[in-house]
């Protein structure tokens, strides 16, 4: 409540120093200031003005703002400098979640909502405005407006799909409103903040890992879905910058069986022409014991065993094609070796195929310990969740979300009604909760989501938690 | 007195000694004569009743004395109808007091007027028949001479051969015959046992071959046919023969008129009587020819410390046959072209002759409640390969084989809702194939078994053992012994159709020990019951537990419901069964059950030769198996098969092995066993719907 108070004595403030100023500015209209603060600050206006011009063009319903309309930027700089400057510098400590409204992502939209609206349910203090628009233009611009002008933001919850997020990005680069990106963001910029799992943090513990394990050759089954996935060319420009070499990297396609066969042979060096001694000498012997047994040999069935020339296999897909290449392995006898995955294996399914060939492998998420979730996310007290329990899409983006609202909270709150003190409180804030341990939310406005190492030990899923050394006496 | 005494000395001296002298020398001499023709005669006695033609002896009419009349071997239906007779050489025995007096007298007249009277040879004849001889002597004998007696002992003893030596041997051993054997006996003999062409042997025989009826059935012209059958049946055969026949039996009756069996009268009624012929309908080789081939080596089996000859002892064989659904078999095995048709079009080689009868069939059914085979039809056609399919070939059962594997591990413990990973799999060096279009999916233990996968068979036979296995399969009364290789998991083990029925009727009737088999009783010709089939009273013990029965049960319901035995699916709830298909197609099996019955039905080439395109037992096995179970179920009035008593239902996703009410198909559990969760990662992906965020989102 005081900070209302005084956010509305600022504002009266503001708004008396503005019209004197317009008095001023007025008579020193005759003799302008040349000081190079004041010239930056109009031209400052003027872009300002400009954008708020434009923004204010996508609403007709705001009549309060039709100084706006009335004059041209220069005259408005002139005349309202300081409600230009307020309107830009200053918040009224609401959070706008803004998003698309898309029937293909409804559940995900449903799911980040949810989010949010479970870590405000008990923040009386909170203030979140809800927006949905449609991908045109007119109704993002019109949204934006609304924001602007009506909401005052302190900062923006925002996600949904490239076009929208382009268009929201263009506006919030002029408007500089700190933003919340649930997501990837397809347009970077200072006040963009993008809350998803980190891909650095991701790609180094997968590279400790490797390296804790000692492997030094790798071989990559990549799913062609993900040839080009951000996370995994880093994945693989991290390993090229290591001293693990790559092998393998092959490509096969994760709906179709004989691509995945394919690309087994190929791993495994099975082709004829290539080891064509080895193959007759197996042919052979098979000749001759199917002549003693008395059949017709079957050359289908000859098989060259798999050769590997690597340490391990990293198969980036999903538990289900993980289970199917397993069997495959199994099938061309491929000898014992750790097989590397993705978060996308952690499913209570993905030892259902029982294969001994996940004896012994590891992946990489980023949701570690499931008990270490928030509460409000996890939703149960007294019930412990299996570390193999499946997680389920809901709970990236509930967590995703969950985060998104408790940091726009925590910076508009402690940002005092201006708009670059939440950007500021944003880059310095640390998460003190289980699962980020005090992190600092943000590096380089990229989430610091930290990454968790699994591994499969007698057919069971394990969370490999480096154990806190005990304090010394 | 000294006169007397004198004269009596004179006399005494003179006269009575030397006449007394002569006397005993002419004695003497007489007796030395006596003595040495007696010695010249018992000397050339001795050699000639030494020689062969005197080896006449008793010994020599032991086959007489124990003559036992031949009798045809009777096979009879569940019903005791008639269904096959059995012989090598066709008899119907007929003792004495059943022997029409009409054909003994018509016998008697023709063949010996004089055969009440004589000692076993009629002299005049035979001295007839010598100066006949005599004055031809180029032409041998002519002349028939020979008695009822003597015909008696040249057909039984002696041969043929038209000599002096075989002929003073029959002479002389009928008149030792007649000494101890009495002349019902002989005519008995004589009526049942002389051959009179058409391949039957005595009266009856012919009555039935020539007439088609029964000897007491037969008038005074038809027995004078038969009668006149006797000199010889090869000439005087009607069918062949009709006016010669006809000539014959003209004599006969005429010869009866001479001994006063006719009179005139009636000789002019039976001369213009006509004869009326019917064709003799063998019922052999036409009702049920493979099953009543089984029954022949069955019995063979059952009565061989007996020293039986099965085929000719008059022995009463009782079978488990149903006629009724026997036929029905039969016309669904001969109606079944379309199968054969697309089978011969899809043949891998078509180099063989016989183009039409290049696919075969076979189908077997058997009663559950008492293990009798109610039909046993070995192949398309018997008259062209009498190979009883059913019985004797050893194939390899394909997925027909996993009903057993799969009941193993319920045994074991594991639920219909367990998942599986469906890809290729290797156990050693062994490979088997798996449907592509199956491949890259995942199952469940359910689903795999009713869409027959290979590859989860092959991991649940793992899990259970190849001992296991085996030594099951031996509790299921599989004779035929298994390979202990991999290979078995998915039927590769070759066993008979009888093996699979043996196993179904177990599986169907929850292991209590029915043995299969095709034969109830056997009877001799006294009314001896030489074998009965009787049930054990023997507490059996299951080899697998009551739920693990129910549970393969369904499983089984759930193969014509949803799977493989689709062509079956009209009579779901009524029938359950397996199909098996091996390596392209050789062996198309289906092995099922209605309420009532067991049936196996098999199609494939006698080969070996793979079929090529779309040919399985999904296509050819199960149809024959439905249109035969639509009939039996008609006919049996058989109702829906029971509903698990011991088991708890619930709505399980067939390929998730979780909870559905949507997706889920009826699965069954042993009670507090079904499925909690009702969320699958597996399904969501299915679905669509990421689990994680996606990669390409970060």
């Amino acid at each position: 409540m005081n900070y209302k108070y005084l956010f509305i004595l600022i504002f009266l403030i503001g708004c008396s120093t503005f019209e004197s100023s317009k008095k001023s500015n007025h008579s020193l209209s005759l003799k302008p200031v040349k000081k190079n603060s004041e010239l930056k600050t109009y031209k400052r206006c003027l872009s300002h003005s400009k954008v708020l011009k434009l923004l204010l063009k996508r609403q007709t319903s705001l009549g309060e703002y039709s100084w706006l309309n009335e004059s041209s930027s220069k005259q408005i700089c002139k005349k309202h400098a300081k409600k230009v400057t307020s309107l830009m510098k200053f918040h009224q400590n609401t959070v706008v979640v803004l998003y698309e409204k898309n029937k293909k992502e409804h559940l995900r939209n449903k799911k980040i909502l949810d989010g949010i609206k479970k870590s405000i349910a008990s923040k009386k203090r909170a203030s979140f405005i809800f927006r949905s628009v449609n991908t045109s233009k007119k109704e993002i611009d019109s949204e934006v407006s609304n924001i602007v002008f009506k909401d005052k933001a302190a900062l923006i919850i925002s996600w949904g799909g490239e076009r929208f997020l382009k268009r929201l990005s263009l506006w919030q680069k002029h408007l500089k409103i700190p933003t919340l990106i649930i997501g990837k963001s397809p347009m970077k910029s200072e006040h963009q903040y993008e809350v998803l799992p980190n891909k650095s943090n991701y790609a180094l513990q997968l590279l400790k890992s490797l390296k804790e394990r000692k492997i030094k050759k790798l071989a990559i089954l990549t799913p062609a879905k993900y040839e080009k996935s951000p996370l995994l060319r880093l994945i693989k420009d991290e390993l090229s910058r290591s001293d693990i070499e790559v092998v393998y990297d092959v490509i096969y396609n994760s709906n179709n069986y004989d691509s995945m066969n394919y690309a087994c042979r190929k791993i495994f060096m099975i082709d004829k022409n290539l080891r064509s001694a080895e193959y007759k000498k197996i042919y052979l012997n098979e000749k001759e014991k199917a002549n003693k047994e008395g059949f017709k040999l079957n050359t289908d069935l000859v098989f060259l065993p798999a050769k590997v020339s690597y340490d391990a296999i990293l198969i980036p897909d999903n538990f289900k094609i993980v289970n199917h290449f397993v069997k495959l392995f199994d099938f061309y006898k491929m000898p014992r070796i750790p097989l590397v995955g993705t978060y996308e294996w952690r499913s209570r399914d993905l030892l259902s195929s029982e294969s001994d060939y996940l004896q012994g492998a590891m992946f990489i998420d980023f949701i570690g310990d499931p008990n270490k979730i928030p509460l409000a996310i996890r939703g149960t007290r007294d019930q412990k969740i299996q570390i193999s329990e499946s997680l389920g899409l809901g709970t990236d983006y509930h967590l995703m979300s969950y985060y998104s609202a408790r940091l726009a909270l925590v910076s508009t709150i402690d940002s005092r009604s201006l708009r670059k003190n939440v950007s500021k409180v944003l880059r310095s804030v640390r998460i003190k909760d289980q699962f980020f341990q005090n992190k600092l939310a943000f590096k380089e406005n990229a989430f610091n989501w930290p990454s968790f190492l699994f591994k499969v030990d007698q057919g069971e899923i394990i969370l490999s938690e480096k154990e806190k050394k005990p304090r010394s006496p | 007195m000294y006169y007397v005494n004198k004269l009596y000395k004179k006399f005494y001296y003179f006269v009575w000694i030397p006449l007394s002298a002569i006397w005993f020398y002419a004695a003497l001499a007489f007796l030395s004569f006596l003595l040495l023709v007696t010695l010249t005669l018992s000397f050339s006695l001795n050699i000639v009743f030494s020689s062969p033609i005197f080896k006449a002896y008793p010994e020599s009419l032991y086959a007489i004395e124990t003559w036992r009349p031949k009798d045809n071997t009777k096979i009879y239906d569940k019903d005791k109808k008639l269904i096959s007779e059995q012989f090598n050489k066709y008899h119907v025995y007929l003792p004495y007091e059943k022997i029409p007096q009409k054909m003994i007298d018509a016998i008697v007249s023709i063949e010996d007027k004089k055969f009440w009277q004589h000692k076993g040879i009629d002299v005049f004849a035979i001295l007839r028949a010598f100066t006949s001889l005599l004055s031809h002597p180029q032409q041998g004998i002519k002349q028939g001479a020979s008695t009822i007696t003597q015909q008696v002992i040249k057909n039984l003893v002696l041969s043929n051969k038209r000599t002096i030596s075989r002929k003073i041997r029959e002479i002389v051993l009928s008149l030792y015959l007649e000494t101890f054997m009495d002349k019902k006996k002989i005519l008995e003999i004589y009526c049942n046992s002389i051959f009179l062409g058409h391949g039957s042997y005595g009266v009856a025989a012919a009555a039935k071959r020539y007439f088609g009826k029964d000897v007491s059935r037969l008038d005074y012209h038809e027995t004078a046919l038969i009668a006149g059958l006797f000199q010889s049946p090869g000439r005087y055969n009607p069918t062949l023969n009709p006016k010669a026949a006809k000539q014959r039996q003209l004599i006969v009756l005429q010869a009866m008129v001479q001994a006063k069996v006719l009179d005139r009268k009636a000789l002019k009624k039976y001369e213009n009587m006509p004869l009326n012929y019917d064709e003799y309908k063998s019922t052999y080789g036409k009702i049920a020819p493979y099953f009543v081939d089984y029954v022949i080596e069955k019995t063979q089996e059952i009565l061989e410390d007996k020293n039986i000859d099965i085929k000719g002892s008059g022995l009463q064989i009782f079978t488990t046959l149903d006629s009724n659904l026997d036929s029905h078999g039969s016309a669904v095995i001969e109606n079944s072209q379309d199968i054969y048709e697309k089978m011969s079009r899809s043949l891998l080689d078509h180099s063989q002759s016989d183009h039409s009868h290049n696919v075969e069939a076979s189908l077997i059914a058997i009663d559950r409640k008492s293990g009798g085979i109610v039909t046993m039809i070995g192949g398309r056609d018997y008259n062209k390969n009498k190979f009883n399919r059913a019985a004797q070939a050893l194939r390899a059962p394909g997925s027909s084989f996993k009903t057993f594997v799969y009941a193993l591990a319920l045994e074991k413990g594991m639920e219909w809702n367990k998942q599986f990973y469906v890809s290729p799999v290797t156990i050693g060096n062994y490979r088997p194939k798996t449907s592509y279009s199956q491949l890259f999916s995942e199952t469940t233990l359910f689903e795999s078994f009713y869409k027959s996968i290979n590859s989860t068979a092959v991991l649940v036979g793992q899990k259970i053992g190849i001992n296991s296995l085996v030594n099951f399969s031996k509790k299921l009364n599989i004779k035929t012994p298994l390979k202990e290789e991999a290979a078995t998991f998915l039927g590769g083990s070759e066993v008979s159709m009888l093996d699979m029925a043996r196993a179904y009727l177990s599986m169907a009737t929850n292991g209590r020990k029915q043995q299969v088999h095709a034969i109830s009783k056997i009877v001799d010709r006294g009314g001896k019951v030489l074998y009965e089939k009787k049930q054990s009273d023997k507490k059996v013990f299951p080899p697998l537990k009551e739920q693990t029965y129910e549970l393969i049960k369904e499983g089984l319901k759930s193969v014509v419901r949803y799977g493989t035995g689709y062509k079956a699916r009209h009579l779901s709830g009524l029938v359950a069964g397996k199909t098996g298909t091996t390596d392209q197609a050789r062996d198309n099996w289906f092995c099922g059950y209605t309420k009532d019955l067991i049936i196996i039905t098999w199609l494939g080439n006698d080969n070996n030769i793979g079929f090529k395109g779309n040919i399985s037992a999904s296509n050819t096995a199960t149809p024959l198996f439905s249109r035969f179970a639509k009939r039996s179920i008609k006919v049996l009035n058989s109702g829906r098969l029971n509903e698990p008593y011991h088991l708890e239902m619930a709505k399980v996703h067939p390929r998730y092995g979780i909870r559905d009410h949507q997706l889920g198909v009826p699965m069954y559990f042993r009670k507090g066993h079904a499925p909690i969760k009702n969320e699958s990662d597996l399904k969501l992906l299915e679905e669509g719907k990421e689990l994680r965020i996606g990669m390409n989102e970060l």
